[in-house]
């Protein structure tokens, strides 16, 4: 019997309706891709992606070189210097970030008393060579300034108790 | 700076009142009561516990938030040694402390009950709770009640009463949001008492033992709430603006008893409450 139930089968191609029907079905279902880079999926606000280095309302750096960052950065990756600016206040000279070296662990932000370094959104900065990777003061308050808005409302949106 | 209809009125506030409007709404709205010449103190100081009460929320690990602690402290120790640093909360926090005297206890106080936060255990009883909500709320009431002119006597009771009933309903109302992180502010004693069941709390179950725990730190918080306003004749009118949180936490704890102080089935978040405020200040109530 089950030799002909499977001719039967065969013969009148249910399996390939099926298949067809199945198909037809996801070809009218929404689509679970997204056309990247036109499209983008949804990122937690806690994604730790390129740093920047954030400003005051006012256009001051928020840095104040204290080298939190620097000593908790496990892969050791900042580099910072310092000297006294003319009016007395404290800035950075130097602020380097290898981010070849870097393992995105997100320790810089999180020491960071002043909420200057931020791992910000961003995940595409993929460069052609090496060099381009040695993040300097100016690129990363570049990025600070490209990315502000988006940094300010992760930061709100994940600490919403208080 | 982010966009949206709320940050048209930037150029008019201060850093720190923007950074309080944006990360503690209510306070906000209470503090815009104040008197003119003292609002912007008492901004610095909710900003400045802005500041260290997202520590436990924004580290990883426990001594990244002593790391932060002690940046908080060290800042105190230079405002009143006369080394401000540069940061506008810490700025306007020393303009406060120099121009009202405020103690540097107070915000000692405040920064140990904050590093209690980076130890994930449980209060071990009601006490501890309590203890902890004066520490960190109750003193922060304390202080802006110092702004105000009334550093101690029947107001500074009664801001101290507000504000740890602040902090208690506040942490009733978070009980949702801790337990996701598998954090807990609900008196160990009462868990056990009631018998809660740790797991199915953490996994965000609601259960009428945890309503049991919720009413009864509740009913507290409600107890302080009617203490502060036993002591309304001896508070004199100027005073009073420094109390409003109280009317809000009404508002809170009927939403609490709505929902049969489930602590999940709490609405999200509350209107704001302008109007309410404006009429109790108006006819000098709290």
């Amino acid at each position: 019997m089950a030799f002909l139930d499977r001719a039967a089968r065969g013969l009148l191609l249910t399996e390939i309706v099926r298949g067809m029907w199945l198909t037809l079905r996801y070809f009218f279902k929404e689509k679970v891709t997204v056309n990247y880079p036109y499209e983008k999926g949804p990122l937690s606000p806690r994604f730790r992606g390129e740093h920047v280095l954030r400003r005051y309302p006012n256009g001051e750096e928020r840095c104040i070189a204290c080298k939190l960052c620097e000593a908790i950065c496990p892969a050791q990756a900042i580099t910072i210097e310092a000297e006294p600016r003319e009016d007395g206040s404290r800035r950075a000279t130097r602020y380097d970030i290898d981010m070849t070296k870097c393992i995105y662990c997100g320790y810089c932000q999180e020491a960071c008393p002043v909420d200057a370094i931020v791992e910000g959104p961003n995940f595409e900065f993929a460069t052609e060579t090496r060099e381009e990777l040695m993040y300097n003061k100016d690129k990363l308050l570049e990025n600070g300034d490209r990315w502000e808005a988006e940094v300010a409302a992760a930061l709100a949106a994940d600490a919403p108790y208080r | 700076m982010p966009t949206g209809p709320m940050r048209k009125d930037n150029e008019a506030l201060s850093y720190c009142a923007r950074e309080v409007r944006d990360h503690d709404h209510d306070r906000y709205l209470t503090a815009l009561f104040a008197p003119s010449d003292r609002r912007e103190a008492v901004f610095a100081l909710y900003a400045f516990n802005a500041e260290v009460a997202r520590t436990r929320e924004a580290v990883s690990e426990p001594i990244l938030g002593q790391i932060r602690l002690q940046w908080w402290r060290e800042a105190l120790e230079g405002i009143y040694q006369g080394t401000v640093r540069e940061h506008p909360v810490v700025e306007g926090l020393s303009d406060a402390v120099r121009r009202y005297t405020l103690e540097r206890a107070h915000f000692e106080t405040l920064l140990d009950a904050r590093a209690d936060d980076l130890d994930d255990s449980p209060p071990s009883d009601l006490a501890a709770l309590e203890a902890y909500a004066n520490a960190t709320s109750g003193t922060l009431s304390v202080l802006a009640m110092a702004v105000l002119g009334f550093a101690d006597g029947a107001p500074s009771r009664a801001a101290q009463l507000v504000g740890t009933a602040w902090a208690l309903i506040g942490l009733m109302r978070a009980v949702a949001f801790h337990a996701q992180a598998q954090r807990l502010y609900l008196p160990d004693d009462l868990l056990q008492g009631h018998s809660v069941d740790r797991r199915a709390l953490f996994e965000l179950k609601p259960s009428p033992a945890l309503n049991h725990v919720v009413r009864d730190v509740t009913h507290r918080a409600t107890g302080m709430l009617a203490e502060a306003r036993g002591l309304k004749g001896e508070i004199p009118r100027a005073a009073r603006c420094g109390l409003l949180l109280a009317p809000l936490a009404d508002r809170y704890l009927r939403d609490i008893a709505r929902a049969g102080h489930d602590p999940f089935a709490l609405p999200a978040a509350a209107p704001a409450q302008p109007l309410r405020l404006t009429v109790h200040s108006l006819l000098g109530r709290y």
